[in-house]
């Protein structure tokens, strides 16, 4: 318990001196106090008495260099002795801050009420996704697609066969029951080795990808990752939570707020992930598409990555990436895939080797985006 | 009220700090730790906790300052804040994303612009209603001040003063700070005493006209600088460029942009130092409380000696420092105000302003408030 610095001197006087601020104006009364069990005697000097029973009386700010009693009924009210009163009479004296009974009451329920709020968030928000995504204009999200599809840079791939090719490979990808919205996919012309789902159904190749795969498998495991991520509305969650989720913790929680949520959005995209890795080699069964592909082309895309002569800064950055990647790693992947390569029942190539030629030489002809 | 003549002649009185940077920090470690554990939501009581401590070690006249404002009334008028923010705020982005993406570049900023306006408009309302807020909770001898207004009105003139700088490259920056100053002091009142600013900016004009034009000149230098230097780089921000053939270049060559600003920032903001302090010496010395004058007496080089401190112990801390910086902030200021003149505290009487019902939730929604 901190005692107040006037505690100190080496025997307090009592009654002790000190002035009342009554709170209507700023003159300052000198009072004779006195302590009393049931309260404080008052005296003016000037044959003016108080007598404030100790039920309205709190303490004010333990912490405060020179204490003071304030009074419930009277808030402006502030009584400063020029000593401390006796520790006997200030124990179990209620503090300023404690609240009445009331406005615990109505604080402990707006409490509750906001945590049950960011609580419900924290646990559901994935539920609350899958049943506010639906419901955005699929016109907006295509309009927002469209654009984020032009920004990567390069230009869309568009020769004919090549095209015929991809959508033949779409179209045996495609589930039985179709997407939840159509899907159109493109191929970009940049040599990123990566493929993203955008909102709008989209679904981009990177020519990266065609340049680096040994067969038409490959591709078609990157395809059905990406699919997955349209079934699942991935691309508009991660857009709704972007703007919503985010914005609500950033307000309230200030900067500090503004972390937890990085680690809200990395570990949600991380699942996300690995979603689309299990969506995906369901979908390549459902095929008759190996998977083997899938894990392939994981696995020479990670060793080539482990080969790369690499300097100290990248190793740690490496380190840190297999904790805050919103990817999962590649090793994990590949483990995941192969597992499921073991299971896998008749399977054809993905495409027939004239359509792989042709898919292969999509970039042949490109179009402005 | 008029009594112009007391307050010049009589002698000053510095305000009062007997605050001591041990204890400060051990309540500053406690908020930080409390903060962290509850994802920024305690920050409304450690800012509380912060006033409180500072306000009680103060002194005006002899007698303490005292906070009472409460950590809940702050985190719920954040709430109701947040609550009137987030529709319109989630509408605006959408449709603006949505524009952008579209390709509709030509009409995004038909939507953004609004939308800027309208946070700069609530920016201001928010300064205003956060001093409306501090004021109303602060007390002296039992007295508590107040704003006469709800800042609504004020803020368009804070609106209007903002874009003037901006049209004005800066020049109008002292009118606008005298002015503004003025606006928010002449609405406040302590007790039933009425505070009067008059801060000119005339004053103020030739130390800032020196700063101003050094300004210029050191961003006109380092844009310059970035335009010749790094044009490859411009290069590949345009949309639609290719992406970068040595992604690693590139980003040495980011850090050399923004080093380069940031430089550019930094050096300007030292010239400004001997007008901020003139300035802050013309807002303390033409703000008075009834018949009690104010007198502000820190010299740019006090600044500079501050800031350069600053800097320093930002440096040798590894950023510790920021935790205490309310305190040295607060230490700083206090050490170089002192009143001039009598205030009748006799007569002063209980303010007759309703003070707000919840806290400065709009600046706080910014997480703005300087203490």
């Amino acid at each position: 318990m901190a005692s107040p610095t006037l505690l100190t001197r080496p025997r307090s006087r009592y009654p002790v001196r000190g002035v009342i601020h009554d709170g209507l104006s700023a003159r300052a009364q000198p009072v004779e106090i006195r302590f009393d069990g049931d309260g404080v005697h008052l005296d003016g000097g000037d044959g003016s008495t108080e007598f404030v029973p100790r039920t309205v009386l709190r303490r004010g700010d333990r912490a405060a260099p020179r204490p003071a009693l304030h009074r419930t009924d009277q808030p402006d009210w502030r009584l400063v002795p020029d000593a401390a009163p006796p520790p006997d009479w200030l124990r179990g004296l209620p503090d300023i801050g404690s609240l009445s009974p009331r406005a615990r009451r109505w604080y402990a329920a707006t409490a509750a009420i906001a945590l049950a709020i960011l609580g419900g968030l924290w646990a559901f928000g994935d539920t609350l996704l899958d049943i506010t995504a639906p419901l955005v204009p699929q016109r907006m999200l295509a309009q927002v697609g469209d654009g984020l599809v032009r920004q990567p840079g390069g230009e869309q791939c568009v020769d004919a066969a090549g095209t015929a090719a991809l959508g033949r490979l779409t179209a045996r990808l495609t589930p039985t029951h179709g997407f939840v919205e159509p899907v159109r996919v493109t191929v970009l012309d940049t040599a990123a080795v990566n493929a993203l789902a955008a909102p709008g159904g989209w679904v981009v190749l990177f020519r990266g990808v065609l340049d680096k795969a040994t067969g038409p498998d490959e591709v078609a495991g990157v395809l059905a990752h990406e699919f997955t991520h349209v079934a699942l509305r991935h691309p508009t969650k991660s857009l709704l939570r972007q703007m919503g989720v985010s914005l609500l913790v950033r307000a309230i929680g200030g900067d500090v707020g503004g972390y937890a949520d990085l680690a809200v959005v990395l570990s949600s995209s991380r699942r996300a992930e690995a979603a689309a890795d299990t969506g995906a080699v369901a979908q390549l069964r459902a095929s008759h598409i190996s998977p083997a592909g899938l894990a392939a082309f994981f696995h020479r895309i990670l060793s080539e990555d482990r080969a790369k002569p690499k300097d100290a800064t990248e190793r740690v950055l490496d380190q840190i990436g297999s904790y805050a990647a919103t990817h999962p790693g590649e090793s994990e992947r590949a483990v995941m895939v192969e597992a499921a390569f073991m299971r896998q029942g008749a399977v054809t190539p993905a495409l027939n080797a004239a359509d792989w030629r042709a898919l292969r030489q999509i970039c042949a002809v490109k179009a402005q985006s | 009220m008029d009594a112009m003549t007391t307050a010049v002649a009589e002698p000053a009185e510095p305000v009062g700090f007997s605050g001591r940077l041990g204890s400060y920090f051990g309540m500053a470690i406690g908020n930080f730790l409390l903060t962290i554990v509850t994802l920024g939501i305690y920050r409304f009581w450690a800012k509380t906790k912060v006033r409180r401590h500072l306000w009680e070690r103060t002194t005006f006249q002899g007698e303490p300052l005292e906070y009472r404002g409460r950590g809940i009334e702050k985190f719920i008028g954040a709430l109701i804040v947040f609550a009137v923010l987030i529709v319109p705020l989630f509408l605006f982005g959408l449709v603006s994303a949505a524009l952008t993406a579209s390709g509709n570049k030509e009409w995004a900023p038909l939507f953004a612009l609004p939308l800027d306006i309208g946070l700069l408009w609530l920016f201001g309302v928010g300064m205003y209603r956060s001093q409306r807020y501090m004021f109303s909770r602060t007390a002296w001898r039992g007295i508590r001040g107040g704003m006469v207004n709800g800042g609504w009105l004020y803020d368009w003139t804070f609106l209007k003063y903002t874009l003037l700088q901006v049209v004005t490259l800066g020049f109008s920056g002292p009118y606008s700070a005298t002015r503004l100053w003025n606006l928010r002091m002449n609405d406040a009142m302590f007790g039933s005493a009425e505070v009067h600013a008059d801060a000119q900016w005339r004053p103020v004009y030739k130390d800032f006209l020196i700063a101003w034009l050094g300004a210029l000149v050191i961003y006109g230098t380092a844009f310059f600088l970035v335009f010749t230097q790094f044009s490859d780089l411009i290069a590949v921000m345009k949309p639609g460029a290719p992406p970068p053939a040595d992604p690693k270049a590139l980003a040495a060559a980011v850090i050399k942009v923004y080093g380069v600003l940031i430089g550019a920032a930094f050096v300007a903001s030292f010239l400004m130092i001997r007008y901020h302090a003139m300035l802050l010496r013309e807002l303390f010395g033409k703000t008075r409380l009834d018949t009690l004058g104010f007198r502000f007496d820190a010299t740019g080089l006090d600044l500079f000696k501050f800031q350069l401190a600053n800097i320093g112990l930002l440096i040798v801390t590894f950023g510790l420092v920021t935790m205490v910086m309310p305190f040295r902030i607060w230490r700083f200021y206090t050490a170089h105000l002192a009143t001039v003149g009598h205030l009748d505290a006799d007569s002063l009487q209980q303010t007759t302003l309703a003070g707000p019902s919840q806290g400065d939730g709009i600046a706080d929604a910014f997480d703005a408030a300087a203490f």
